[in-house]
Order: structure tokens, then C-alpha cells, then sequence
């Protein structure tokens, strides 16, 4: 199972952090080489905890999720 | 025409592939008067003609990915390039491919002259893939938007050229502060502190702040006499968190050398402002004193052994090293960083984090908050900060299953958010805790510090802790503490006066000193009390803020009759 913090810090390195920058979600699972299901579980995860926003086949990282991967540097 | 060429490699001299070739024949197709800087190389040459300095050799230090390595060589170049290279006739800055794009874009910013970027084949055509790839194409792109003139040099072809922009209004500062926590971007007691400390200072001296915004807050501002200058940090792509912190710091030299900046002093905080800070200090010939807040080495109990610690420590020990004068904020942190960076003794200066007490003051919960936290029969143990491993929040969740096996009346209100966050959730879960363990996630600083004026006791189970600044706040809101034994923790937290101390990674003696001051509300009432005369006496703002200006000026005074001088003291 795809860890979702790592899906977190893919999207912080793509610089996909508001509606502008989003990526599109089958661009994500192609970088980090994981099947779609496994993303998508992953980042109904992330969405849960609010720290992903999914517009339509899109992502990007919300500013609770970009916050915390600031403060694995604490 | 005066051109500095700006080259990652350079035939015969430095060869990686054909690009080595193709730089020497643009270069020599310039004619007289031009000169390369070659990134990585030692030496210094002559080509031809063609004068050719060395842009210094990188630290050893292993790195993950190109991107990571081109950061390197671009942030010693910055450092090395005033003591190498002479800019009198230099009217142009080339810069070859992305990598002598980046270095040249930063140059042509502190020379004031324009910026040319070469492309010879886009990271596009070479066809690349996956994060390194998205992050070299963001870099191009980057560089495109911000050249004065775009030669695609296998075409023959110029695809942009504009009006020549890059002389800005001078900024002026007597002291620059960089770091990347700030608001908007505020992540632990770094971010409190350095916001107290400008504020102050900004009262006694014209002050700045170089730092990152968040996603639509990426403005400047002036306030009075405190300039705050933003850059956004996500305006690269990156590879990871290393690159990530390199990258915003590359802009931040941008930014800074884009406004002019001359301060009298820099004052940097932390690693993840280092590279920045060490580069603007030779390019600007400035003094820079840094405050290290916490080290890897201190987190990771001396083992620094992942290619992301050796980096960071490096970066430290960098920091230092270039520092005049290093701030810590305990004597705890003073051994620390003595022995993990070999620094004279004299070099390092303990000064406490302080507390605004007229902020922290000015918020009262409102009627029936304490609803949201706790039933009116529980009493309130209060935590706050990341949920990473070294704040021992999983220790206080054990506590927190130890001391609710023997009493029901305790409510645990845990605020902050972390990496730690959905596996705490899960042990919290798991003891059958739901409904006496809460977690808020982060507050906003009014709303933390109304929650903490309704514990009943504050705790801070840390296993690592440079000084604790959620313990002056608790000593502010007069509340009693319990705190691991531990770094800064147990000079601040006067045992058995202030609070209770315990053993680290000890959940028992936890719940046993929360227990005791849960069962003698007079103790732990007296024992808030003297902890707010205790935080009003030792760590006011106004007194931290007036001994460092004084550092400040000590260091200038030494600065004055220092003799240090740089190639690029002509410049403006």
C-alpha cells in the first residue's frame, strides 16, 4: 500500500499548491510508479485529513498539507 | 562587448558531453573582452584568449539527485566568485544551460547588468522523465521568464529580448534577518521568535526580513520601519524536501539582490536560510551573525547518517563556520552546538527565547469555550506542538492511558499537527481513548493561547527540546508544567517551583507528576503563579532584543577593522 505521505511530498516537489498549479492525478501515479486504486486510496486519505483538494482529475495540496511537510524540518 | 560566460562545463578544460564544446565555440565566437566562469572547477586558465576562472569546487558532501548537485555548485559559486573574479568591463552575464543560467541569473542581479540565457537543447527534447525532469523543465521556464535576452544557440536564433529592468530602488536596512519561517509561513517556535525579535527590532533600527509566503500571500510589505520581503516558494519545481529548501533559497538571494539590499548586518536563523545567508554575506561583503534554534545533530542523537542529515548538517556547521557570532537559546544548546560544529567557545552566545506577555495577555477565552475542549467535571491537560517523534506526544498518549486507568476525570487536549498525526490518532484509538484524548490539530496563536489559559496543567513530554517556548507560554497563562528532563526544558522549568520535571520516554512518571498537580489544584496554582513571575523577570522581548542589538554592535565594531575585502567591493 502507497504510503500517502509520500504522495504528499510528490506534490510539494511538483509544486502543485493551489487550483493554478494542480496536477493531474495519472501524472502523479506515473512519477511515483503506483497503480491508480492505490492512489486514489491514498489520497481519499489525504483529502480526509484535509490536507489534499481534488478538482476534477486534479490535485493539489492544500496549505494544512504544505504546512506539514514543513514541520518535518523542526 | 564585455561578456561573462557562466559555463557547467567548458572544452578542454571541463568535459561531461558535447555541451562542453558547443559553450567554447560560442565563447570564442564572442571575441575579446570575454571571460567564463566555469562552474566546479578550481582553477583559472587562460583558453585562447579567454580568461577562465573557476567557480570553486563543491563541498563533498553526498547528494540525491543533479538537482541537489547543481544547487551546490551554485551556492559556492555565489560564495567564491567575489574573491575570484573581477567585474570591471563585465556588461552582460551569459548564462550556459540551466545550471549557468541559475548562477548567471544571480550574478547579473548583484552586478547590475543584464542577464542572457543560453539554451542548447531543452530538457524537453532530451526527452527526460519523473521528478528531476519536471523539475529541470520548471528551472528553464523559470529562467526564460526572468532573462533579458533568450539565445537558442544551436538555431542561431534570439527568441526574446526586452528593455533592460534590473536596476530597482536601493532597500535599505541597517539588519536583514533571513528565514523561512514567517507569517504567513509559521511552523514551530522558530517562526514566534524571529516575528518578536524583528518586531522589536524594528523599533530601535530599520530592519528587514527575508522569507517565503504560502500560495496567494507571497507580497512584500513595509510596516513602519520593518521591510518584509517574500519570495514564493514554490515557484520552482524541486525533487524533494533538500532541493525543495535550496531552491527558495536561491530566489531569496534573488530577491534580495533584486531590492538592493545593503544591509550592515545579516542574521540568519536555522540551516534552511544558510545557503542564502552565506551567499549574500560575500557577495555583499556584509557580516552575518546566525541563531541556531536546533540541530540535526541534537535530533538525531549524534547520528547523521541519510544523504538529507549529512546535508543539513553541513549547512549547520556552514552557518557557523561563516557566523560571527551564533545565538542559541539554552546552555543545553550551547554544548550542543560546541561539539557538534568544533566552534570556539567564545563564538557562541546563549539568549533565551522570550514572550510577548502584552500579546499573550490581551486574549481571554470567550464564555463557554472551554465547552469545545472538555466537560465541566474534566480537568484539562493541555499539549501543543508538531507531532513528530522528538515532542513525545506518543509518550503523553501513554501517559494518557496510564493515568485514565486510575481516573475518568482528565481530559487530554492535544493541539498541533505533524507527520505523527494519523498514527497517534491510531494508538488513541486503540486503547479505547476517543472520548478523553482530543485532537484539535494546529491553532491559530489566539485560539492556542485561549486554550492554554483553560488547562489545568500543561505538559511537554519532549525527548529533544533546544529550549521549549510552549513552556514560557504556559508560564505566561500561570499554569503549572510537566516536562521531560531535557535540554532547555530544565533550565526554564525550576522543579517543584515552576512545575515538575520528569524522566524522558517515561509515560508512568508522567501521569504521576500530571496526577499530583491534578490532585492539589492550591500546589499547582501557586506554582503557576511563580511561573508568570518568573517569565516576567527573565524573558521579556524588550531585554533579549536590547542585548542582541548590542551584539550587533560589537560585531560591526570588529567588522570595521576586520580588512576583509572582495573583488566586488566596486560595486555598488
Amino acid at each position: 500500500m502507497l504510503d500517502p505521505f509520500e504522495l504528499l511530498k510528490t506534490l510539494h516537489a511538483l509544486a502543485a499548491v493551489d487550483e493554478g498549479r494542480a496536477v493531474e492525478v495519472e501524472k502523479v501515479a506515473s512519477i511515483v510508479g503506483a497503480p491508480s486504486g492505490e492512489i486514489e486510496e491514498a489520497l481519499s486519505v489525504l483529502r480526509r485529513m484535509e490536507y489534499v483538494c481534488i478538482s476534477g482529475k486534479k490535485v493539489y495540496l492544500t496549505e494544512i498539507g504544505i504546512m506539514k511537510i514543513s514541520s518535518l524540518f523542526c | 562587448m564585455g561578456v561573462l560566460h557562466v559555463a557547467p562545463e567548458l572544452e578542454p578544460i571541463k568535459r561531461v558531453g558535447e555541451l562542453a564544446s558547443w559553450i567554447r565555440e560560442t565563447v570564442l565566437k564572442e571575441g575579446g573582452g570575454s571571460k567564463v566562469l566555469l562552474l566546479g572547477y578550481e582553477g583559472r586558465r587562460n583558453m585562447d584568449g579567454v580568461e577562465v576562472v573557476g567557480g570553486g569546487a563543491p563541498p563533498r558532501i553526498p547528494v540525491s539527485d543533479v538537482l541537489e548537485e547543481a544547487f551546490m555548485e551554485l551556492f559556492t559559486t555565489l560564495a567564491e566568485a567575489p574573491y575570484r573574479l573581477d567585474p570591471k568591463g563585465v556588461e552582460v552575464v551569459e548564462g550556459h544551460e540551466w545550471r549557468g543560467g541559475l548562477a548567471a541569473y544571480l550574478l547579473a542581479k548583484r552586478l547590475e547588468v543584464p542577464f542572457r540565457f543560453s539554451i542548447y537543447t531543452r530538457e524537453e527534447e532530451r526527452g527526460g522523465w519523473g521528478l528531476v525532469s519536471e523539475a529541470v523543465k520548471s528551472v528553464e521556464a523559470f529562467l526564460e521568464r526572468e532573462a533579458d535576452e533568450v539565445v537558442e544557440r544551436r538555431g542561431g536564433r534570439v527568441s526574446k529580448t526586452r528593455s533592460a529592468s534590473w536596476k530597482s530602488q536601493r532597500l535599505e536596512c541597517e539588519v536583514l534577518h533571513i528565514s523561512w519561517e514567517y507569517p504567513p509561513h509559521m511552523v514551530g517556535g522558530l517562526g514566534r521568535a524571529v516575528t518578536s525579535v524583528v518586531h522589536r527590532l524594528s523599533g530601535m533600527m530599520r530592519t528587514a526580513v527575508l522569507t517565503i509566503g504560502l500560495p496567494g500571500r507571497v507580497e512584500d510589505e513595509e510596516k513602519g520601519s520593518l521591510s518584509v520581503l517574500r519570495v514564493d516558494p514554490f515557484a520552482l519545481k524541486t525533487t524533494g524536501l533538500v532541493s525543495w529548501v535550496y531552491a527558495f533559497n536561491a530566489l531569496m538571494i534573488a530577491k534580495a539582490l533584486s531590492k538592493a539590499t545593503r544591509p550592515r548586518l545579516l542574521h540568519a536563523h536555522d540551516w534552511l536560510s544558510a545557503p542564502a545567508a552565506v551567499a549574500l554575506k560575500h557577495l555583499l561583503r556584509v557580516p552575518l551573525v546566525a541563531t541556531i534554534h536546533a540541530t540535526e545533530h541534537g535530533r538525531s542523537r549524534g547520528s547523521i547518517s541519510t544523504l538529507m542529515q549529512q546535508q543539513i548538517h553541513y549547512w549547520e556547521w556552514r552557518l557557523t563556520y561563516e557566523a560571527w557570532k551564533v545565538f542559541v537559546c539554552s546552555e543545553s544548546m550551547r554544548g550542543e552546538v560546541l561539539a557538534a560544529f568544533a566552534l570556539p567557545r567564545d563564538k557562541v552566545i546563549v539568549l533565551p527565547n522570550g514572550i510577548d506577555l502584552e500579546s499573550f495577555d490581551a486574549y481571554s477565552p470567550a464564555p463557554g469555550e472551554r465547552d469545545r475542549y472538555a466537560l465541566p467535571w474534566e480537568k484539562i491537560v493541555f499539549f501543543a506542538g508538531r507531532h513528530v517523534y522528538d515532542k513525545g506526544v506518543d509518550v503523553l498518549i501513554e501517559a494518557a492511558r496510564v493515568l485514565l486507568s486510575r481516573r475518568r476525570d482528565a481530559k487530554f487536549v492535544v493541539a498541533g499537527d505533524g507527520p505523527m498525526r494519523m498514527h497517534l490518532e491510531w494508538l488513541t484509538r486503540s486503547y479505547g481513548l476517543v472520548d478523553k484524548v482530543l485532537f484539535t490539530g494546529r491553532l491559530p496563536d489566539d485560539a492556542l493561547y485561549r486554550a492554554m489559559k483553560l488547562a489545568d496543567v500543561v505538559v511537554v513530554p519532549s525527548r529533544y527540546e533546544p529550549f521549549g517556548i510552549v513552556v514560557l507560554e504556559a508560564m505566561a497563562a500561570a499554569k503549572p508544567v510537566v516536562a521531560s528532563r531535557v535540554g532547555g526544558l530544565s533550565e526554564i522549568v525550576v522543579e517543584g517551583e515552576t512545575g515538575l520535571l520528569v524522566p524522558p520516554e517515561d509515560p508512568v512518571a508522567l501521569a504521576s507528576a500530571i496526577e499530583r498537580l491534578l490532585d492539589n489544584p492550591e500546589m499547582a496554582k501557586e506554582m503557576g503563579s511563580r511561573g508568570r513571575r518568573r517569565v516576567e523577570e527573565l524573558y521579556r522581548w524588550d531585554k533579549i532584543v536590547r542585548y542582541m542589538r548590542h551584539v550587533y554592535g560589537r560585531v560591526l565594531e570588529e567588522y570595521a577593522t576586520s580588512g576583509w575585502r572582495t573583488l566586488f567591493d566596486s560595486l555598488p
